[in-house]
């Protein structure tokens, strides 16, 4: 029953620790190393961002953008939903929030679980399906090796551009920063790959979305925490 | 139901019937902090003047152990200065730190977890306790409120991390739950049910000790 966990209850408990023993603080430490300034973070972000944007155009240049028709449908199925999720999950790690300490981990989960259903849902709807039947797991596979390769360099300048960046909630937030890498991987994908079946993209593009999304929340629990 | 009314305290005990709640928008804190985060390092006295006796008391609250409450009352400021870069402009600076420090709490007991939790207890500064019982109390009832003070100390202590910083942040650090969700990193329905399960554990302790009064 809600009248059972009225917070004003706890008042009810005596403080221990009430009084005299609160008076004194120890001597202020001496922080004689460097932290950058706000305007020096800024800088170092915008430079990281420039950075996983160039090492994408680098392997899309490697890899050769597929030139082949692309219907209406394996254009927002491929591109435009991962575009969508990616967004998503980047305003969900990096909004301030009201407080300061970034937006409600309910919100950020919201965010981050429905960019990842928003992905899944609209390849299913929208996507044709899938032709090269036989080949179906080696292409996956194969795919799934390639799409690696686009989410490890913006996870790990990502990382590195927040290390020691979220005092609050680092591993939600962390989670929605591999999520999104993971989904800008999945376009990347789709700009080389010829196969735009719905099976194929989910399975073959779109696992690189839960994978950026688990490296993130593992190594931002560990990197991201101020 | 919950009968609050099973801890009664004895007279002469001070007891926060409310909680002395500080503004969480500090707007002098805030304003140190984001000078601090804008380069400016001499903002650095004035941010751990007005800022580090509201890091000191919850880490105390958190910890039991003075000594261990000076030692991460540094540790956090050390790592507020390492972080001061991420800290957002016109953001609060109170849950801010309030956040670091309770990671810096948290890596504390995360390296401590050899040791069991009563060895911790255990080394509770004896002058922690506050036992300020006004001149015309009788000795007994001073006695009952010291010992009272103590069950909750050594309850608290003993309770699990997560209840225990749930507990302080509502119940002495006077934070609204939305607040305390967010310095914890969980959510609201979640670190009710924390901060309800320590009460519990309280009100049991309290509520056994009052039994043995009678």
């Amino acid at each position: 029953m809600k009248g059972e966990r009225d917070p004003r209850l706890l008042s009810r408990i005596p403080d221990p620790f009430d009084g005299g023993a609160l008076a004194s603080v120890p001597a202020a430490p001496r922080p004689d190393f460097y932290a950058p300034s706000r305007a020096r973070v800024h800088v170092v972000r915008g430079i990281a961002l420039a950075a996983a944007l160039a090492y994408e155009a680098f392997w899309l240049v490697v890899l050769q953008a597929h030139r082949g028709d692309r219907t209406k449908a394996t254009i927002v199925a491929g591109f435009l939903i991962p575009l969508v999720a990616s967004v998503a999950a980047t305003f969900a790690a990096m909004r301030r929030g009201a407080r300061g300490l970034g937006e409600p981990v309910a919100a950020i989960a919201g965010a981050t679980g429905g960019a990842v259903l928003l992905f899944v849902t609209a390849t299913l709807i929208a996507a044709p399906l899938d032709t090269h039947h036989k080949a179906f797991w080696p292409d996956a596979f194969g795919c799934m090796g390639i799409s690696s390769l686009f989410v490890v360099g913006p996870l790990a300048i990502g990382l590195y551009a927040f290390r020691r960046a979220f005092a609050s909630a680092a591993t939600w937030r962390a989670l929605a920063l591999g999520t999104a890498c993971g989904a800008l991987a999945t376009v990347m994908m789709s700009v080389v790959c010829p196969d735009g079946g719905q099976f194929h993209v989910l399975i073959g593009h779109g696992t690189v979305i839960v994978a950026g999304c688990a490296a993130g929340g593992l190594l931002g629990r560990l990197l991201a925490r101020a | 139901m919950v009968e609050p009314t099973d801890t009664r305290i004895p007279p002469g005990v001070l007891v926060a019937g409310t909680t002395k709640r500080d503004d969480v928008r500090d707007l002098a804190l805030d304003g140190a902090m984001d000078r601090y985060a804008r380069g400016e390092d001499t903002a650095f006295d004035e941010l751990y003047v007005r800022g580090a006796p509201r890091v000191h008391r919850f880490l105390l609250r958190l910890s039991g152990s003075r000594t261990l409450a000076d030692d991460l009352t540094q540790e956090t400021f050390l790592r507020v200065h390492r972080a001061r870069g991420s800290f957002g402009r016109g953001a609060a600076a109170v849950p801010w730190i309030l956040a670091i420090g309770r990671n810096v709490f948290r890596d504390h007991v995360r390296r401590a977890r050899a040791r069991p939790v009563t060895a911790e207890a255990s080394r509770m500064d004896d002058d922690c306790a506050q036992t300020h019982a006004s001149p015309e109390t009788r000795g007994d009832e001073a006695l009952a409120g010291r010992e009272m003070l103590e069950i909750v100390r050594s309850t608290l202590s003993g309770l699990p991390v997560l209840q225990r910083e749930a507990f302080v942040l509502l119940r002495f650090e006077g934070l609204s739950v939305a607040e305390a969700a967010q310095i914890v990193g969980t959510t609201e329905g979640a670190l009710k049910v924390r901060a309800f399960r320590a009460y519990e554990a309280l009100r049991k302790a309290l509520g056994d000790f009052a039994e043995g009064e009678r």
